[in-house]
């Protein structure tokens, strides 16, 4: 007999990884920017949360470590596109390399030590408040404030919010650095909840991807975007199931993306009847 | 006093190879001086960086990366022009090798082996034609979003290898298959040959057909596109599967010139199809500048050998080549604006 409840509880974890990252780019998304370096960012974001939480041995400089790495990231973004308008596609995928490559020399100096992790009660409070207080703090910021309304604007019609008044360079640079924060966040999360503490290289490879499309299958909405990382969770802890039932190992690690594949193709068409669209400015057809 | 930037006219541009080359410089420097953080520190990659770049036998060693990087990169290219901003090219090139190798070892191989070579990189092509040409489908006629369904075949091309060389194709203990027999094996040089007349083929199409007008103009200048009666969806499937097929050259190549065998991937993949996203827009999307581009990247992903030899996590090339590439895009994006400092 299956425990259903038991799925239903099992990929929380990195279902949080997944909806705190994506709602940081959610922000950055709506204010009519793509970051494609999401990947690079939560990868280095638990290898410096790795590095200063073994030398430290404290959980909260981990923490903060992480939010620090994905804010330098964040950073050089800024300068890039924001500042001189480089190509937002290249410079994404550039921070990814960026990102993977610093944090493989960085976490590799923590040579297998513990990073400390977090309690049970402290990883659920954590999931408590991205999976439930983050997106309705984020919905009401979003949708019911004037400041919400101004980024959501931008990601829209850039000129047409420039008339409205809204500081365009501020709204955007502020909007990337909340996206970094939360991605680095969600790194360090990984490594000190999920992981347990233990950073190895390429353990937390493919999670900013996995976040990037949680966007699109959340269709850019807070809401949305919680119960997509939800799915892709829950997709994430039966796959051991699936191989339980006879199913080859490798062959069960391919269907959570055939799931994500065949789920947003419903929802692209269905959303497109009803009338929900992501932002003009990130996806135009 | 506020600085900002503005679009130089046509007639004051800067010439952007000038501008390209000043960036790569600054690129290098920038990145030899993240060498600090390496237990070697800024000499060592220095010197590995030099001995690289100075010793033709590095180049040779280098070539066989070059098929899967240029050839996605060329593909890429075209696609991008489009607006098609697929990520797929990684597991197109796992798949042409899945491809390639499966021909070459299980049902060629009583055949000459340049038929069987000819026969085994035409199906690898064609596999990653179909493979991009799911992605293409999908976005033109149900409007999924290309990047991230692109994303997902990606790591389903890798859950295949893995299932392969664990399954129905492991040989021995490990997770790895038989490698191919030495006669179905080509030099890096040839691999590198047969991308590069690739590469000229597909610039070829870009200069002198129409598919050239037709990318260029369905995603920047979509009422020209209708007047010359360009069908975007047409467009984008023929883009999706041109790129596709170069892809999957490259990854029926790489096997043929290099991995000779299927090895199990872990969760990366190889990594030369994101590469290869790298070296399309430091050509500046055009493909026969995707020969240059794909070299540089390919001779810098060849120095994680030396890198790896003195301790330094192999990786580490990733953040090398990510700042030569964000320092050229600084750059050349520099060459068509003007800096303009605003007093009051």
């Amino acid at each position: 007999m299956v425990d259903v409840t038991a799925i239903l509880l099992q990929g929380t974890p990195e279902a949080t990884v997944l909806a705190l990252a994506a709602l940081g780019e959610l922000v950055l998304e709506r204010a009519g920017l793509i970051n494609l370096g999401l990947e690079g960012m939560l990868y280095f974001g638990s290898a410096l949360a790795a590095y200063v939480a073994v030398s430290t041995g404290s959980l909260v400089a981990g923490f903060a470590a992480g939010m620090l790495a994905g804010i330098l990231l964040a950073l050089v973004y800024i300068l890039l596109v924001v500042g001189l308008k480089a190509d937002q596609a290249v410079t994404g995928l550039a921070l990814v390399f960026l990102g993977i490559g610093l944090g493989d020399v960085i976490g590799s100096a923590t040579q297998g030590a513990l990073a400390p992790a977090l309690s049970g009660l402290g990883e659920s409070l954590v999931m408590f408040t991205v999976l439930i207080l983050l997106p309705a703090i984020l919905y009401i910021i979003l949708y019911r404030s004037w400041h919400g309304y101004t980024l959501r604007s931008l990601g829209e019609d850039e000129d047409a919010a420039r008339m409205l008044g809204v500081n365009v360079t501020a709204t955007r640079i502020l909007a990337v650095l909340v996206a970094g924060a939360a991605a680095g966040t969600a790194g360090a999360f990984f490594l000190m909840g999920p992981s347990n503490g233990r950073w190895s290289a390429g353990r937390a490879i493919g999670w900013g991807w996995l976040a990037l499309g949680t966007v699109i299958l959340g269709y850019w909405h807070p809401v949305g975007v919680v119960a997509a990382a939800y799915l892709l969770g829950v997709l994430y802890a039966v796959t051991p199931l699936l191989q339980e039932l006879g199913m080859h190992a490798a062959l069960a690690d391919a269907v959570p993306y055939i799931v994500v594949v065949a789920a947003l193709t419903v929802i692209s068409w269905m959303y497109e009847r009803v009338g929900v669209k992501p932002p003009a400015a990130v996806w135009r057809r | 006093m506020r600085i900002a930037l503005e679009p130089r006219g046509p007639t004051e541009k800067r010439n952007p190879l000038l501008y390209g080359l000043a960036g790569l410089a600054a690129g290098f420097a920038l990145s030899i001086l993240l060498g600090a953080l390496t237990p070697v520190g800024v000499t060592g990659v220095a010197r590995a960086l030099y001995v690289n770049l100075s010793e033709p036998r590095f180049w040779l060693l280098s070539l066989p990366y070059f098929a899967p990087i240029a050839a996605s990169a060329a593909g890429l290219a075209l696609a991008y022009r489009a607006g098609f901003i697929t990520i797929g090219s990684e597991g197109q090139v796992i798949l042409g090798a899945v491809v390639a190798y499966g021909l070459l070892y299980f049902m060629l191989s009583q055949l000459h082996p340049v038929l069987a070579l000819a026969v085994a990189m035409a199906a690898a092509a064609l596999a990653g034609a179909l493979y991009g040409l799911v992605v293409g489908a999908l976005r033109v006629y149900l409007g999924a979003n290309e990047t991230l369904v692109s994303l997902m075949l990606n790591y389903i091309a890798v859950a295949l290898v893995n299932y392969l060389v664990a399954g129905p194709w492991q040989s021995g203990p490990f997770t790895r298959t038989e490698p191919l027999p030495d006669r179905f094996w080509i030099s890096g040089l040839a691999s590198a040959i047969v991308t590069t007349v690739f590469i000229v083929l597909l610039e070829a199409l870009y200069v002198y057909t129409r598919l050239g007008i037709a990318v260029d103009s369905i995603s920047r200048a979509r009422r020209a596109a209708e007047t010359y009666g360009v069908d975007p969806g047409r467009a984008i499937l023929v883009v999706a599967a041109l790129a596709g097929a170069a892809a999957g050259l490259g990854g029926g190549l790489y096997m043929a010139a290099e991995q000779h065998q299927l090895l199990s991937l872990g969760k990366q993949g190889l990594g030369y199809g994101y590469m290869g996203i790298l070296a399309a827009w430091l050509a500046g999307l055009r493909p026969a500048a995707t020969i240059a581009a794909g070299l540089l990247i390919t001779l810098l992903y060849n120095m994680f050998v030396s890198l790896q030899l003195q301790g330094i996590p192999a990786s580490f090339v990733l953040a090398f080549e990510a700042v030569i590439v964000l320092s050229v895009l600084a750059s050349t994006t520099l060459s068509r604006y003007r800096v303009v400092i605003r007093h009051g």
